[in-house]
């Protein structure tokens, strides 16, 4: 498993980490109300495998923290990691062959996402982070939920509905690619 | 064709403190051809972005026939204006060339019958069936272009069209806005290439600094070489050659130079 | 202001380890600390590492702005809903132990940005990657930081033009849900597969600037360390170590 990462894959990981910065800015202009800021490390993940697909997260993390400034959100790079192993395991499944089966695989994903990123957001954070999650908090709080159930509904609303989209779009990035390209990445084959 | 004029009044845009266009008004009548040349940043790209839609200027008015763009969205104005990026060949997405030029006709609502032919038209039929990323960049880019003609706009804005393409390649683009221009669509291009200016345009308007600095008859400012020469420019070869030879008429086009110098009993010229 | 800014502060001239190790220690400290006593020194001393680094009053001011709408959440949903007691604080009652909770969470995240704020202004990029070089971190990682950044601003524009030029195609943003979820095809898939398609074409050339060698690189202008820095970056490191053995520690008693 433990080989020299060769430059063809370290250029993949740089496109990854950049699918998973840039693609918000098509989400925001299409009003959506997920972030699909893990497409590139799915991407990756199925492309290559789950050691590269593992770094496209780390960096992503690190590199959103250097641009935006918030330093805070490091500790989710865990859920990176688990959505990149998951991931690599759903493609060498072949679940992003159909739709059908990679809309389910997103939902399990973003479960585990969920499960992970839920309780770091309630013990280190309190319930706060990223901007939209937090005010579904705020508005289950609201209505009586207690903290603990309503910071891990609004992750695992969120969670399975960015997942399930991510997935099914990177299904679809990979039934687009051309013969040409599709040949280059024998990991697709599998 | 009629409401396919184009017309500016005023416009003022400025990106931030920095003024892109500091009033610049601009009447292109229905069926006219014009070229907009000018150094980079004078505000070329920004102005045919107006007219789309996809930017809104900070003053003046935007027409295009007898709808005010300032009403409308990018995807309404694709209606009535097709325009063709500098960087066309980033938007393809469907997985044959075909799928890909059918895109807007669909969007639009508008019949697919048009495609086959504006394939052929841009050497794409035979490979029509290929992914539009099986094939060259610059190939790429006449998707697009074929793309937007599919669409049958009355107005055609096309950015910088031949910059990357072949000789052969740019010859088809060529031809295809020629027959446009026939058919009485509005064309308004982009492009820091004289002979293709040459080819397409029968009017030349050179933006410098955010304003309009001149706006002439192609055939007067392409035989102009002091005011090419102050923009960095160089006549087009058509012109270079029929100056030299002190062709009459001022010809400008490939066919209008051949038409002249075939005219001419070479044999009878004095040594 | 987010970035390097030149300058000559003890923390502009310090290996740029120690200064990271500095930011990583206030990261990882911070997590250690549950009282509002404690979070309040902790904010103090990342007020003192962004002052040492002459960048005070730049980095505080975007450390705040940042951390604003967090402050603004943690009031609401602490402050306003959070458990009893309750004081009465003008027109509304305020819950005593969601105030405490809230000003703990709210100078965590404070702390923590206007650490790495200091230290993104006072560690230069260059003088990293020639620490990095020195060190002998191979090319991959260094190249994976470095040009990253210098590939994003060409993804967003390619991104802002596949924007534009699909609704000159007739493409709309807006409506329903589901027309929204469709038209990401259209505008993600270029993104991607333009993308894709160069990966050869930029492996080729890497490959031609020596980029693959295994060799190990010199540093042509290492930053000086000294054994007093290297003695504080591990010293960093045990404090963290103390505050978590700490905090375990009390949570059992």
């Amino acid at each position: 498993m433990i080989r020299p990462t060769s430059l063809r894959d370290l250029v993949l990981i740089r496109l990854g980490v950049a699918v998973n910065l840039v693609i918000g800015q098509i989400v925001a202009a299409l009003l959506l109300p997920v972030y699909l800021d893990s497409v590139g490390t799915i991407l990756v993940a199925a492309l290559v495998g789950p050691r590269a697909a593992i770094t496209v997260g780390l960096v992503s993390q690190v590199l959103n923290a250097v641009i935006s400034g918030n330093f805070s959100w490091l500790p989710f790079a865990l859920v990176q990691v688990v959505i990149a192993l998951y991931a690599a395991a759903a493609a060498r499944l072949g679940l992003f062959r159909r739709f059908a089966t990679a809309v389910p695989a997103g939902i399990g994903m973003g479960l585990l996402a969920a499960s992970c990123s839920a309780p770091i957001s309630y013990f280190l954070f309190g319930g706060v982070t990223a901007g939209g999650v937090t005010v579904v908090t705020t508005v289950l709080r609201a209505l009586g939920a207690p903290l603990g159930v309503a910071v891990a509904s609004a992750s695992f609303a969120t969670d399975l509905l960015d997942k399930a989209i991510a997935c099914a779009l990177v299904s679809v990035v990979l039934r687009s690619l051309p013969g040409t390209l599709a040949a280059r990445f024998p990991a697709l084959a599998r | 064709m009629n409401g396919c004029d184009v017309r500016l009044e005023g416009v003022r845009y400025a990106y931030g403190a920095r003024e892109a266009l500091r009033g610049v008004s601009l009447r292109i009548g229905a069926g006219e051809q014009v070229a907009l040349v000018g150094p980079n940043g004078a505000g070329k790209t920004t102005l045919t972005r107006l007219l789309v839609a996809l930017r809104r200027p900070g003053a003046g008015r935007v027409t295009v026939g007898d709808w005010e763009v300032a009403h409308k969205r990018p995807d309404e104005m694709a209606q009535r204006v097709g325009y063709v990026f500098q960087h066309a060949d980033h938007q393809l997405f469907a997985r044959s060339i075909r799928d890909d030029v059918v895109f807007g006709p669909r969007r639009l609502g508008r019949s697919e019958a048009l495609v086959p032919g504006v394939l052929e038209e841009m050497g794409l039929a035979a490979a029509a069936g290929l992914h539009p990323y099986d094939v060259p960049a610059p190939l790429r880019k006449l998707v697009a272009l074929a793309g937007v003609l599919a669409m049958e706009p009355c107005v055609l804005v096309l950015d910088e069209p031949t910059a990357g393409l072949d000789r052969v390649q740019r010859d088809r683009v060529v031809s295809a806005l020629q027959r446009r221009a026939e058919a009485g669509v509005t064309v308004l291009a982009v492009s820091h290439d004289l002979g293709f200016v040459a080819e397409v345009a029968a009017r030349v308007v050179v933006m410098g600094d955010g304003r309009i600095v001149a706006d002439r008859p192609a055939r007067e400012l392409l035989y102009d070489r002091e005011a090419l020469a102050a923009l960095g420019l160089r006549p087009p070869p058509t012109v270079e050659i029929s100056g030299a030879l002190g062709l009459r008429g001022s010809p400008v086009r490939t066919t209008e130079v051949v038409a002249v110098m075939g005219g001419i009993r070479w044999k009878q010229m004095p040594e | 202001m987010i970035g390097y800014v030149d300058g000559t502060s003890p923390l502009h001239r310090a290996h740029p380890y120690t200064t990271l190790a500095l930011s990583g220690a206030l990261l990882f400290g911070a997590f250690a600390l549950t009282r509002p006593l404690e979070v309040g020194l902790l904010v103090l001393t990342a007020v003192l590492f962004a002052a040492t680094g002459r960048v005070l009053r730049s980095s505080a001011q975007t450390a705040l702005l940042l951390s604003l709408p967090i402050w603004i959440l943690l009031f609401v949903l602490h402050g306003l809903l959070g458990a009893e007691p309750r004081m009465a604080f003008g027109p509304v009652a305020l819950s005593v132990p969601g105030i405490a909770r809230a000003l703990v969470l709210g100078g965590r995240v404070t702390a923590i940005v206007l650490g790495f704020l200091t230290a993104l202004a006072t560690v230069s990029p260059h003088r990293l990657v020639e620490a990095m070089t020195a060190d002998g971190v191979p090319f991959g990682r260094t190249f994976l930081l470095a040009s990253t950044l210098t590939v994003l601003p060409r993804m967003r524009e390619r991104a802002t033009q596949i924007l534009e030029a699909q609704q000159c195609r007739g493409l709309r943003l807006g409506g329903s849900i589901v027309a929204r979820l469709r038209a990401l095809g259209p505008l993600a898939l270029p993104l991607v597969l333009g993308a894709l398609a160069e990966v050869d074409e930029q492996v080729l050339a890497l490959d031609a600037r020596g980029a693959a060698g295994s060799a190990r690189r010199t540093a042509l202008d290492p930053p000086p360390d000294s054994r007093a820095q290297h003695a504080l970056r591990w010293a960093l490191l045990a404090l963290v170590a103390a505050a978590y053995a700490w905090k375990f520690w009390r949570m059992r008693g």
